[in-house]
């Protein structure tokens, strides 16, 4: 198998618990990644998890089983997408990664406090439509 | 101000603070202490609030971001080729590391092959980075265990490595070596014999690390049963690289998914068995070893040829995504690019491995001593660069 084949599975976001449990108890017990992609023309962010199923063991050739990426598209208005967390502890960061700069919300997240950014930060860099707002730093040497 | 970005959560409500979550059920008895972001063991900027009782932990609260640069944002306003010295200031202890994840991603993006010599020197960089960078942590370590010694050591060899990747790129740090196709340029004069010379040398050195660090019975002691993580947890936590197989999973992506040439190439991958601190030590002594090995074998077998492929002038991936995943010294690094056809990422993430590996952290250092959790900390070798991008 080629490193980019990927079993892809795309669901609705109602759907999107169930369809975890059930890959979790399937034997991916690792998330490698959590993130999104805001696609502001289509009016939704895209929250992606690739999944791994990995054994202990003593041949490396054996460790790892399968590879799933799953999609799903959430509102871009009010994202919410239930939390896995409680399904796998090492998504925590990932999870309030992507709440801190696309401003998904996840219930049943333990924790889910910016990460990347301080507390008092307003807004969600990494949407396409954010602007910083704060004041412009004056040069120090002026431009010619 | 920032009404446009401020929109309130589906859920509604205003969500806690670090402050909130550490206080909340304090017992009388129990006292917090912040450890960093400035502090000589934590290796960097982070942050790591204890709950104490006594000099016992009960908790921990490990907290990042200080570092926090937006270099996924910054991927988005500049093209392919602009993005490569970027990831050199990620992980910065392993920046050839991570160069080749991210023009592997790009390639694999594109459907390019580079040619044969170039993947070899790929290779060659990439595991004399590892070598590099695990004697930076054993170095560090070494401090966090009250070993000076080692950490003088270790730089002396690493400064040998660094001679090399300045013979052959010109830097000494941060080398923008790899390109989308291939490398920047060609093996100079006396780098292959340079650097059979230096894997004689630290095949000796090792030894002596060896007599002065593994079987001494004061690291020992401090590093033994200290911070064990099973099998099951590892992998739940997202940990990867030394830090998994510690724990005895032997999940390499040299050897699961191959990349370049490592199909090829013969290597062992080293596992533990306790999963405890001193497993994640002896793990990375073995890893040095295999990529002494592994880099010998390049230079026997280095192929004659080009060293870039022919590579259109403006790069402009076919709309489409990709997540590479190599192993860096640290664990998988991944990168997550999305492409929309033009010269620029639509989005482009990067899965640090100590990023998630630091989430091992409450789980390791609970029930130990203060003292503990700096050994522990060292063992997962944080670079905060990559951790907050």
């Amino acid at each position: 198998m080629s490193p980019e084949a990927w079993e892809e599975v795309k669901v609705e976001p109602g759907k999107y618990l169930e369809t975890m449990k059930a890959l979790r108890k399937g034997g991916l017990n690792q998330v490698s990644d959590l993130t999104a992609v805001d696609w502001k023309d289509r009016g939704v962010i895209e929250v992606i998890v690739h999944l791994l199923s990995l054994k202990p063991g003593e041949d490396p050739r054996n460790t790892l089983g399968r590879r799933v990426r799953v999609k799903t598209e959430v509102e871009r208005d009010r994202p919410s997408i239930d939390s896995v967390t409680p399904l796998w502890p090492g998504v925590n960061w990932y999870e309030r990664e992507v709440y801190d700069l696309f401003g998904v919300d996840f219930p049943g997240h333990p924790d889910l406090r910016r990460i990347m950014t301080h507390e008092g930060f307003v807004g969600h860099p990494l949407r396409k439509d954010f602007v910083d707002e704060r004041p412009k730093r004056q040069r120090v040497i002026p431009s010619r | 101000m920032g009404e446009l970005n401020d929109f309130r959560l589906a859920t509604g409500g205003e969500k806690p603070e670090l402050r909130d979550v550490v206080t909340k059920d304090l017992h009388e008895d129990e006292i917090l202490v912040s450890m960093g972001p400035q502090h000589p063991a934590t290796h960097g900027v982070l942050r790591v609030v204890l709950k104490l009782s006594g000099e016992t932990i009960v908790d921990a609260y490990p907290d990042i971001g200080y570092l926090h640069r937006g270099v996924e944002k910054i991927a988005e306003g500049w093209t392919y080729p602009q993005f490569i010295p970027m990831t050199d200031r990620l992980d910065y202890v392993a920046a050839m590391g991570n160069e080749l994840t991210y023009v592997l991603g790009v390639e694999r993006l594109m459907g390019l092959e580079v040619p044969p010599r170039a993947a070899y020197i790929r290779v060659i960089m990439a595991e004399l980075q590892r070598v590099a960078s695990h004697l930076v942590w054993l170095g560090a370590f070494g401090t966090d265990m009250g070993a000076l010694t080692m950490f003088l050591y270790c730089f002396r060899e690493r400064e040998k490595v660094i001679d090399l990747f300045e013979l052959a790129t010109g830097a000494r740090l941060t080398y923008s070596y790899m390109r989308i196709g291939g490398v920047r340029n060609d093996l100079p004069d006396g780098f292959v014999e340079k650097t059979r010379a230096f894997i004689k040398l630290m095949r000796q050195r090792l030894k002596e690390y060896d007599d002065l660090f593994t079987g001494n019975r004061i690291f020992e002691a401090r590093t033994k049963g200290v911070g064990p993580l099973t099998a099951e947890q590892a992998i739940a936590l997202s940990a990867t690289g030394p830090t998994l197989r510690g724990s005895g999973v032997p999940y390499d992506v040299r050897r699961t998914d191959p990349y370049l040439i490592y199909d090829k190439l013969q290597f062992e991958v080293p596992v533990g068995k306790n999963g405890d601190t001193y497993d994640r030590y002896i793990c990375r002594m073995q890893e040095i070893r295999e990529s002494l090995k592994l880099v010998e074998q390049c230079l026997d077998a280095l192929p004659e040829g080009e060293v870039m492929a022919k590579v259109p002038k403006v790069i402009k991936p076919p709309a489409g995504e990709v997540y590479a995943l190599t192993e860096a010294p640290r664990g998988a690094l991944g990168v997550y690019i999305v492409s929309n056809g033009t010269a620029n990422p639509y989005r482009l993430h990067w899965r640090a491995p100590t990023f998630a590996n630091l989430q091992i952290i409450p789980d390791t250092t609970r029930g130990f001593k203060i003292a503990d959790a700096v050994a522990i900390m060292g063992s997962i070798d944080v670079v905060l660069g990559e951790v907050d991008r």
